[in-house]
């Protein structure tokens, strides 16, 4: 099943923020304990892992791209 | 689980060394590792946030400059300023980034308080005010939310080194001590009593039904 991936799966309630670094290319399998991206917000950077084990299979948004709560950044196939 | 702290007062350190150790602690810590609290005065030093503008340092006054890994623009650390670098475990305490930043905030907010000095937050501009003057600056980085850098707030320092760069990527930003607003003041007290406002409000939250999630903050 696929499954994007929002600010919202890291637990912050941020309204937006910006994509520093993607950790993980697009067919990489990730588990949750991976770190999937960094994302800085006004005064912090957060190095955040996957919320679900499974293979990257978009990576929508760049480094350097602010994005909103409501942007998915990343599909995600998850594993059954 | 019953909460731990360990508070280590570090004295004056050098920035790198500091930074290196952060790291260490937090990239080896486990969901087991108490958290902590370390104080530290730093020797002058500029440091500069991961995505922060080279253009935000206007010139060369031989203050090294520090490339680091937290949030924000270029700022400046002396002897004289309060650090305070909270390594905590966002998920033990289920607080989310936002929250804990204004945390951060409100902890010396209330320091400023007891001494009759009247600080607040400036919509888009990170830290603690005094009217227009900046007194603290906060710049974080969480790894699998292990929380790491801190505060930083100024006691009695020498400002003149925010001259030569734009803080926080602010133009023209002017910065303020607590020793012009009250004599009763140390720094050690300073670290001391905002740790212990941010313990309050940790264990606070840890136990009340309804967190309170701030209107503004980020």
């Amino acid at each position: 099943m696929k499954r994007d991936i929002y600010l919202n799966d890291f637990g912050d309630m941020l309204e937006s923020a910006t994509i520093r670094q993607w950790h993980v290319q697009k067919d990489d399998q990730v588990t949750d304990d991976d770190i999937l991206l960094s994302f800085e917000t006004a005064k912090a950077i957060m190095e955040a892992p996957s919320p679900v084990n499974g293979k990257v299979t978009e990576l929508y948004a760049s480094a350097g791209n602010t994005v909103d709560r409501q942007t998915p950044l990343a599909a995600i196939e998850v594993n059954e | 689980m019953s909460l731990r702290y360990a508070i280590r007062r570090m004295g004056l350190c050098d920035y790198r060394q500091t930074l290196n150790d952060m790291r260490a602690f937090t990239y080896n810590r486990s969901p087991d590792t108490p958290d902590e609290f370390w104080l530290v005065e730093h020797q002058p030093v500029y440091t500069q946030g991961e995505a922060g503008s080279p253009a935000h340092i206007l010139r060369d006054n031989g203050i090294e400059v520090v490339a680091t890994d937290r949030g924000g623009q270029v700022t400046y650390h002396g002897p004289g300023q309060a650090v305070i670098y909270p390594l905590i475990d966002l998920k033990r305490h289920q607080l989310g980034m936002r929250t804990f930043v204004y945390m951060l905030e409100q902890a010396v907010i209330d320091w400023l308080a007891a001494r009759d000095i009247t600080a607040v937050r400036v919509e888009h501009a990170p830290g603690v005010f005094v009217g227009e003057r900046k007194i603290c600056a906060i710049g974080l980085r969480s790894y699998r939310r292990y929380v790491y850098h801190g505060l930083a707030l100024n006691i009695d320092m020498d400002l003149s080194p925010f001259n030569d760069i734009n803080p926080c990527g602010f133009q023209r930003l002017k910065h303020t001590n607590v020793s012009e607003y009250t004599k009763n003041y140390s720094l050690v007290d300073a670290q001391f009593g905002v740790c212990r406002g941010l313990i309050d409000q940790l264990d606070g939250a840890r136990y009340a039904q309804k967190r309170h999630e701030p209107e503004t903050a980020g």
